[in-house]
This record gives structure tokens, C-alpha cells and sequence, in this order.
């Protein structure tokens, strides 16, 4: 049966650039909350954007602020151009996110991504880094986003020491 | 018309709409209330698995992979 974990590989195969970025990349890190959707960075060229939507297929991707309209395919007029895609699907909510505040696109966020080796029969996929995971979420700033900060911020000195990473003033 | 390229084009907003506190994404809210418990559940099994794949990845990473538990053995 299809879930998130067995679409890593199968994004991979399609050739979709992309970088996990949220509670996900947070449990990477060793954060230990729950989310229950998948966030990515992805490059949001339109073929980009067909090439995971095909991906999706079997899997029914709508949007998620329009869940009376049609299963999204590759052709859907709204893929060009668009900066962000928030989907619901059979197996959950993907956000499909073409910026990370404070941090940049998935052009920066993938030169300092690491490899997440996530086992047999699956394989590996980008995660984005610790410390611009901090920056990311110190930056959105959201009541419910800084427990992770916190959590994050306490791992990364008891493995590297020092202050937290300095977040970017915003412009 | 399918040739149109603007003829089905909706303005989607770039953010999800807020609730008053600015914390909580009303689509999820939406999306969540709409699924059946146990589509919730098979959901949340689902997670899981990516959750501990990704916890024990990051482990492989730091080098942090707790010893073995001879017991569980």
C-alpha cells in the first residue's frame, strides 16, 4: 500500500527535485514531535511540477483549498507559475513549497541538504540542514513552530556546541 | 477550454489562510475534519513509517544509533 515513505522512492525515480523541509526534516534531526504532513522544497519549474504530479497519480492529488475541484493532473492550467502547492492526497497532506523563508529556494537549501539514507528498498532523499531547518522555523515564527526551535536548537549544541545559528534580519 | 491556458486558472493565494491567532492552517483544519476516523488512522500509519524511517536515518547520521538492546534480540 502506497504512503509516504514508499513515494520517496518513486519521486526520486521520476526525476522530482526536491528537499524534505518541516516536522519531517525535524525528526531527521532528532526531534521527536509528530507531524502528520509531509513538507517539501521543490524547484517550481513547471516540469518540475508535472514530473511530481505524475508521481501522484495513483495517489489522487487535489488542492487542498479547492478540494471540489478534479484530481490534479499534469496539465492543470494552475501549475504554471504557481509558488507554492498545498495538495491533500489518499495517503495525506503534501506542501509543496517553491521558497523557505529566511533560507532561500530549493537552489540553496539543496547545495547544504544532506543525504537521508532511509533503508532497504527505499533508498535515500535530501533533507534539509539543521541549521537552516532553525533558521527556517525561527524565521516563520509561529507559537506552534517553536517547540521544534527549541528541541533543535538543544540538540545542535549538545552535538557541535555554540550559539544557535544567526537568523538573516528581515528585509 | 482545454487550449486556453487561462481559461480554468484560479488565483490561488501563495499562504494558506491563518485563523485570528495566525497559528493554525484553516485548510488543514478543513482537509482533517473531512477525512473518516479511520482514514485518519490509516493515515497516521502511514506517517509513521516515514517518521521512523527518517528518525532512524538522522541516527545513521550523527552516529547516534543507540546500542543494541540484548533483550530485544
Amino acid at each position: 500500500m502506497m504512503n509516504f515513505l514508499r513515494l520517496i522512492p518513486r519521486l526520486r525515480e521520476a526525476g522530482v527535485e526536491f528537499v524534505v523541509i518541516g516536522g519531517v526534516a525535524a525528526a531527521f534531526h532528532g526531534v521527536e514531535a509528530a507531524t502528520m504532513d509531509l513538507d517539501i522544497v521543490a524547484r517550481m519549474s513547471l516540469e518540475n511540477l508535472q514530473r511530481l504530479i505524475n508521481a501522484l497519480s495513483d495517489i489522487r492529488p487535489k488542492f487542498r483549498m479547492r478540494p471540489d475541484l478534479p484530481v490534479v493532473t499534469a496539465d492543470n492550467h494552475n501549475l504554471k507559475g504557481i509558488k507554492n502547492l498545498y495538495l491533500i492526497t489518499d495517503i495525506g497532506q503534501l506542501d509543496i513549497l517553491g521558497l523557505v523563508e529566511g533560507v532561500g529556494d530549493y537552489d540553496v537549501i539543496v547545495q547544504h541538504a544532506v543525504d537521508a539514507d532511509l533503508g532497504e528498498g527505499i533508498g535515500t532523499c535530501k533533507v534539509i540542514d539543521m541549521d537552516r531547518l532553525i533558521i527556517a522555523k525561527r524565521t516563520a515564527g509561529r507559537p506552534k513552530d517553536m517547540p521544534m526551535v527549541y528541541q533543535l536548537e538543544a540538540i545542535r549544541k549538545r552535538r557541535h556546541g555554540g550559539p544557535p545559528p544567526a537568523v538573516p534580519p528581515q528585509a | 477550454m482545454a487550449d486556453d491556458p487561462k481559461a480554468d486558472r484560479i488565483d490561488f493565494p501563495d499562504y494558506p489562510p491563518l485563523d485570528e491567532t495566525g497559528t493554525v492552517d484553516l485548510w488543514q483544519i478543513e482537509a482533517n475534519l473531512a477525512l473518516t476516523p479511520a482514514q485518519r488512522m490509516k493515515q497516521l500509519e502511514g506517517f509513521l513509517e516515514l517518521y521512523q524511517a527518517m528518525r532512524r536515518a538522522g541516527q545513521k547520521h550523527y552516529d547516534e544509533l543507540p546500542p543494541t538492546d540484548p533483550e530485544a534480540a
